[in-house]
């Protein structure tokens, strides 16, 4: 059964990129347009793994990350933060709010597949 | 990348773009309104995060220092200035450029950019810090890269590892690291269960299981972390013949370095101690003033729910669909109008039912494809907001420009039609109707001049009136003019307002030189006639020395209107009934027609009546019982007399051809249940033929 991968961001070009990478690729693909519709895709769905974007209205990702650990069908999702900045700052909170990994904007498809498979294997 | 991915970026560019220009202006309005700043500033964020996404280098390069600028807006180390603001707007105009990828050979960019940094840089960090810090941005990274190897590693090597405690509560899964490592040559895989607790103590979200794993040909730590790149471990690699001292990797700093190469990475485990002292500058939290880093943009103010910034959730479409939707919208409406029809003739209370059943759904759909094509008048208000801080600035005429009901929605076809005369209009109002500064002072008038913009629904309309304090039109000049150009004849006798109508005409321009602004042949006239052609009606009302005001009289939508069938003669027409007040039956002693007493006393107010078969000039005999429908067009109210009242529909406008172009009272036509057509009634143009009846009728209501 193929594993299916929420993506979280504003952009919608960045989701559409995004989600037809990984569809391409096999995985299905479930897309929300800020952290509290990610938060609420997550808890309802049956979701493999997260790739979310940190400046969004409503939620940001991280506080939609901490949010989803704290909520028993948010525990053990592996989370993979998206974000324009490398800043170590950001980084760590994401880390202390409960993120497996980041992942620098701008990447290729070949990178976010790359990084797809380390995480779900 | 395919097409449609670009497509889906230069849409949402466009949206973005707009955006952000509100964002700008509105903030001009209202220079410390945080939510705006975050909306400002996220606009930018996410056009430079998507464009970068896109391959577009240059543009992320240039918004990098833009956002930057207003990186330090949001945190307050430099106030928002009327200068700010029209920087932003020059360098947000340079966006489509950089995206066309167009030259830019005066380099004005460069100009904007390096304006905008120096106006942001003397604020709060007093000179000495770097502007910004572009090498904190690598912008073209790529992982599929092979990473440079370093020294062979020939001798075997044992890796022991445990996954950190929270690693399966983030995810991190042991069966995909033990696999990658297999895949890297991993032999002889061994578990570690000495930190298994007992049952009581055993936390299900903890991996206490370590492992160990030989590696014959050794393994570099390069390979190592990538492994361990998204499942957090503690691990130590022992060589077989360790030739130089031990390997204590700090993770730590591979993680740091690792990450900022690729632009991946896993999180360093929170040592502080192990921080590697070079890393210190960028890691350390500094909660100190550290003036001269930059803060990250994903600062808790993007978190803060704003309503008033935020666009709600919504889905994009492309327009073209939205109008495949209302074309089938409206045959279903024309479909169900016959259904409804025939129904009523087989006199079959089942087929009767669901056809009752059928119009209400189809009412219901054509409601809801109607909102989803109203858009707010917000969307035009800021193109003109920015019109008139540069034609006030131009021209040197301050103008305060006051604007109520942006929220005001009209149909999507409507707006974008409407942006061309409103922004002639508003054009017009500065350019020729504000006085100079000085004049406005002689005349003893605030020296800010106002223009207003207001629209509010009326009925079935919108009323959209631009308004502004300046010194209004001379009817003798205009009719002076309107001779002059042969518009009129001299000896012709028209009221202020008719004549007010003729800079309306064709080659009609008051401005005595021409600008550069307006005034340039096409004037006024393509402006009612776009009107027009939106069905609705342009007027305007001024008075010397005290200013003018313009007002568009606009339809909500353009493709159906709810319908009141009425007989007159055997032919059925249609009155919008957005228009219709009130229907009452004729009284008796008004049935003769008179020449004059086409009165009707409503509860005290007495409302004219003009008669359908006197003004389409029908020979026939009118009925003995006739009714009066009473509609309402802007400040006028007038009754119709009609031969039967058949019952409401809903009218799937038909545009009638330029050949009936002359029939100006009819304003389309419809195509009814029975398959006839009838013909729309166009009410503002029947009250005009029947002006003078109606002029008086104020005067009778007061």
């Amino acid at each position: 059964m193929s594993k299916t991968i929420l993506t979280v961001d504003d952009s919608p070009s960045i989701r559409r990129m995004v989600s037809l990478t990984l569809r391409e690729a096999g995985y299905n693909v479930l897309e929300a347009v800020d952290g509290q519709d990610g938060f609420a895709k997550a808890t309802t769905s049956r979701v493999d793994a997260i790739i979310t974007d940190q400046n969004m209205p409503n939620m940001d990702g991280i506080s939609m990350i901490r949010a989803l650990r704290a909520h028993p069908n948010g525990k053990g999702v592996p989370i993979v933060v998206l974000s324009t900045d490398s800043a170590d700052n950001l980084k760590q909170q994401a880390r202390a709010a409960g993120a497996l990994g980041w992942m620098v904007k701008p990447f290729t498809q070949d990178k976010l597949l790359a990084v797809m498979k380390k995480v779900l294997g | 990348m395919s097409d449609e991915m670009v497509e889906i970026f230069h849409e949402e560019l466009r949206e973005l773009l707009e955006s952000l220009e509100r964002g700008l202006i509105d903030l001009q309005v209202s220079p410390d309104d945080e939510g705006l700043v975050n909306q400002v500033f996220r606009d930018l964020h996410t056009i430079k995060g998507s464009g970068a996404m896109f391959g577009f280098v240059d543009l992320a390069a240039f918004i990098h220092d833009f956002e930057t600028a207003f990186d330090k807006v949001r945190s307050g180390q430099v106030k928002v200035t009327n200068e700010l603001i029209k920087l932003g707007l020059a360098a947000r105009d340079e966006i489509p450029g950089l995206v066309e990828g167009t030259d830019d050979p005066d380099g004005v960019r460069e100009e904007i950019l390096a304006a905008l940094t120096a106006m942001t840089a003397d604020a709060g960090d007093a000179g000495d810090a770097p502007p910004a810090p572009a090498a904190e941005e690598p912008l073209d990274l790529d992982f599929g890269e092979p990473l440079p190897e370093p020294e062979p590693e020939t001798a075997g090597a044992t890796l022991r590892f445990t996954l950190t405690d929270d690693a399966l509560g983030l995810g991190a899964i042991p069966s995909v690291v033990l696999g990658e490592l297999r895949d890297l040559g991993g032999t002889d895989l061994k578990a570690d269960i000495s930190r298994v607790p007992g049952l009581s103590d055993l936390d299900i979200d903890v991996c206490y299981v370590g492992w160990s794993m030989y590696f014959p040909d050794g393994i570099s730590r390069e390979d190592i972390d990538e492994v361990f790149m998204f499942a957090e471990a503690d691990w130590s690699l022992e060589e077989d013949a360790p030739a130089e001292g031990g390997f204590d990797l700090d993770l730590g700093e591979l993680a740091a370095e690792n990450g900022e190469e690729q632009g991946v990475g896993f999180f360093a485990p929170e040592e502080p101690a192990e921080e590697p002292v070079a890393e210190a500058p960028k890691a350390a939290p500094a909660p100190a003033p550290a003036p001269a880093a930059p803060k990250p943009p994903a600062k808790a103010p993007a978190a803060k729910p704003d309503a008033s910034a935020e666009p709600a959730a919504s889905v994009r479409v492309p327009a073209a669909r939205l109008d495949t939707l209302m074309d089938s919208v409206g045959e279903l409406v024309t479909v169900e109008a016959r259904l409804t029809e025939l129904a009523r003739q087989s006199r079959d209370a089942a087929i009767i039912a669901t056809a009752e059943e059928v119009a209400r759904l189809a009412a219901r759909l054509r409601d809801a494809t109607m909102t989803m094509r109203m858009v707010p008048m917000r969307t035009l208000v800021a193109r003109c907001r920015r019109l008139i801080m540069g034609l006030s600035d131009d021209l040197n005429k301050p103008v305060e420009f006051e604007v109520h009901g942006e929220e005001t929605e009209l149909d999507k076809t409507v707006i974008e039609k409407l942006a061309d005369p409103l922004v002639h209009i508003l054009r017009n109002a500065i350019d020729h109707g504000m006085e100079t500064q000085e004049q406005r002072e002689t005349t003893g008038k605030p020296m800010i001049g106002k223009v207003e913009l207001s629209a509010v629904h009326a009925g079935g309309e919108v009323l959209i009136r631009v308004k502004d304090d300046g010194r209004g039109m001379n009817p003798d000049v205009i009719r002076h003019k309107a001779i002059e150009r042969g518009l009129i004849n001299s000896d012709m006798v028209l009221t202020d307002s008719q004549i007010f109508m003729l800079i309306f005409e064709p080659g009609f321009s008051t401005a005595e030189t021409v600008t550069e602004l307006s005034g340039r042949g096409v004037g006024m006239d393509v402006v009612r006639r776009t009107i027009e052609g939106l069905r609705g009606n342009i007027e305007v009302a001024s008075k010397l020395g005290e200013g003018t005001t313009v007002t568009l009289r606009l339809p909500l939508t353009l493709a159906i209107i709810d319908g009141l069938l009425i007989e007159v003669d055997d032919e059925r027409y249609t009155l919008p009934m957005s228009a219709v007040k009130e229907i009452f039956e004729l009284p008796p002693e008004k049935t003769l027609a008179s020449r004059t007493g086409d009165y009707l006393d409503i509860r005290g107010h007495f409302v004219p009546f003009i008669r359908l078969r006197t003004i389409f000039e029908c020979t026939g005999d009118a009925p003995t019982e006739q009714n009066v429908v009473v509609v309402e067009a802007g400040e006028s109210r007038i009754g119709i007399v009609v031969d039967h009242i058949i019952g409401t529909n809903q009218t799937v406008i038909k545009q009638v051809s330029k050949l009936q172009h002359s029939a100006r009272s009819i304003s389309g036509a419809t195509i009814l249940g029975d398959g006839t057509v009838s013909l729309i009634i166009d009410v503002p143009q029947l009250l005009a033929q029947a002006g003078p009846l109606v002029d008086s009728s104020k005067e009778a209501a007061a």
